[in-house]
């Protein structure tokens, strides 16, 4: 639990912290989803012009249906559906941690099941975020849409620190393992497999093949691993990628809750969000499970000799890791910037 | 052999692809209106825009303002709103861009700017004086739009614009944005978000977006 009183420490501080931050909406309400625009181009463009489109139309779709909701099933079955599809093709657009999860399962080799957990506790928790803001925000300090924003932006920041620094741990980790295999010399002290028992003793001289713990920095990297078996990510850094990426809520939650409850139907307006994360964690676990897929392809296929594996491995994690870490900076100096901060 | 490379080397560029981040999504949509001021010398005086958002973006801008809670949205209680929207506004070059021969004419800081809450929807007005008024003709132009497109807006075919001013003989006309082809809106795309203010003559990909107000004098 130590690790989840410093993620609350850390989000806290970055809240309550004097940096001035500057709405970086056009009306000063409502912060568009990418701070860092980065262009639409090249064969995957139409893909996108496509799930604009839809996202756009799924979007109106789904207010007037709030707008005219009758509270009878049908309608409540219609605003669920048009709330998913709109969460499917939202999600195709900039944010919601597809570039983190998948280079995260990228850099750690996490299995498809586990890609695909990871995407939906983290489509969950952005709900969860944007029902809990925007409830205690109305009920209980009746807060306006500026303060709101002001909110979620810190809480943008602090999503693109903690992938940062999630990037920073996965680098620290992966580099030994990548300077093992491609440094030619192996670092005194560095290889942290020990060999453990089942009940946690080790007696001297006794060894348990097969049976050793994998942490961080564990450089004894199965081969089978690669592709087939299952990654020896800690929980925390786990937790922390999903944290990172649930933190901050998405304007169009937002704006669909504060719409559902200034029109009393709280509990629509919650559970067309809620329909919108599962939406959003399909598509999530899409590209987290490509990720995935195209790890073990390759794995399987580029690699002959038994040598190359874990080299292919390591730099393979050691790309995952940089990838995490780039994409925080980015972010985080993107946003840094964009604010006149740096 | 040759199918195992294919299927990786899709499963890699779908994978590359798709971990992008994109443009943004529209979340605000905008019926737009714009008035042009033209004096008694055929010249541009000031541009006048007005819009109407959605409601559900009008019911989050609203969020708490009610201040005295009588259910009501006074001009006093929209005021701080419209003053933050302006600084933010001013970042994005007021969504507006006058250019004339192609180089931009500038425009002064903008004034009497309000918020309307009404049916439901909100609606912004304000005007931008020309700091040199542009006379009017073919070579003048007046664009309207969000190159990034989180905002969405819309004019109707009919009555988007009208003129105000003492000059008489003047009409005008309306240019709706050409259809979003996937070719533009990657170009688009691709300009970058610190660019808030960029003048539209700069990039051609971006007229593909705008709304162009153009007047005449006979």
């Amino acid at each position: 639990m130590r690790h989840l009183r410093g993620l609350a420490v850390l989000a806290a501080t970055i809240a309550m912290s004097s940096v001035a931050l500057a709405a970086s909406g056009p009306f000063g309400i409502a912060t568009p989803d990418s701070p860092v625009g980065n262009g639409v181009s090249g064969p995957a463009a139409p893909l996108y012009l496509a799930a604009i489109r839809l996202q756009t139309l799924f979007y109106q779709k789904l207010t007037s249906a709030l707008d005219a909701f009758s509270g009878d099933p049908h309608a409540g079955l219609w605003l669920v559906t048009l709330s998913f599809l709109y969460g499917i093709f939202h999600a195709i657009g900039p944010g919601h941690g597809k570039a983190v999860i998948s280079s995260f399962v990228l850099a750690t080799g996490e299995r498809l099941r586990q890609a695909a957990v990871m995407s939906v506790l983290a489509s969950a928790l952005q709900a969860f975020s944007a029902i809990a803001i925007v409830l205690v925000a109305a009920t209980v300090f009746d807060a306006t849409a500026s303060q709101i924003t002001v909110l979620t932006d810190r809480l943008e920041l602090g999503s693109y620190a903690l992938i940062t620094l999630l990037g920073v741990t996965l680098l620290a980790a992966k580099a030994r393992v990548f300077m093992r295999h491609w440094g030619g010399r192996r670092p005194a002290g560095s290889f942290a497999c020990e060999p453990v028992m089942p009940d946690g003793a080790n007696p001297a001289g006794v060894r348990w093949p097969g049976l050793h713990r994998h942490d961080a920095t564990c450089g004894c990297l199965a081969a089978s691993r690669l592709a087939m078996d299952g990654p020896a990510t800690s929980r925390r850094e786990k937790l922390q990628a999903i944290v990172s990426v649930g933190l901050r809520p998405c304007s169009g939650a937002l704006i669909v809750l504060v719409f559902a409850l200034a029109r009393h139907l709280a509990l629509a307006g919650m559970i067309s969000v809620l329909a919108m994360a599962a939406g959003t964690a399909l598509t999530v676990s899409f590209v987290a499970a490509l990720s995935v897929m195209a790890r073990g392809l390759l794995a399987r296929f580029v690699l002959s000799g038994a040598g190359g594996k874990h080299r292919f491995a390591a730099s393979l994690e050691f790309a995952g890791a940089c990838a995490v870490f780039l994409f925080g900076v980015t972010m985080l100096t993107g946003l840094l910037v964009a604010d006149g901060v740096m | 052999m040759i199918r195992k490379t294919g299927i990786s080397a899709f499963g890699m560029a779908s994978f590359l692809a798709l971990a992008l981040p994109a443009m943004a999504h529209p979340h605000v949509f905008a019926d737009g209106h714009v008035v042009l001021d033209i004096d008694d010398a055929r010249e541009l005086t000031a541009v006048r825009n007005e819009w109407t958002f959605d409601k559900p973006f009008s019911s989050f801008a609203v969020m708490g303002l009610d201040r005295n809670h009588d259910g009501k949205l006074e001009p006093s209680e929209l005021k701080p709103l419209a003053e933050t929207s302006m600084k933010s506004l001013a970042d994005y070059h007021f969504f507006t861009w006058v250019t004339r021969n192609g180089a931009e004419v500038e425009l002064s800081a903008p004034r009497d700017y309000t918020y309307r809450f009404a049916g439901g929807r909100l609606t912004l007005r304000f005007s931008m004086p020309l700091k040199t008024p542009a006379p009017v003709g073919d070579d003048l132009k007046v664009e309207v739009f969000d190159p990034e497109y989180f905002v969405a807006y819309t004019f109707p075919e009919q009555g988007a614009i009208t003129l105000a001013g003492g000059a008489s003989g003047c009409r005008a006309t309306y240019i709706p944005p050409k259809p979003l082809d996937d070719q533009i809106m990657a170009t688009l795309a691709a300009i970058p978000a610190e660019q808030h203010d960029l003048p539209p003559a700069l990039e051609d990909a971006a007229v593909g977006l705008a709304n162009i107000f153009t007047a005449k004098c006979s």
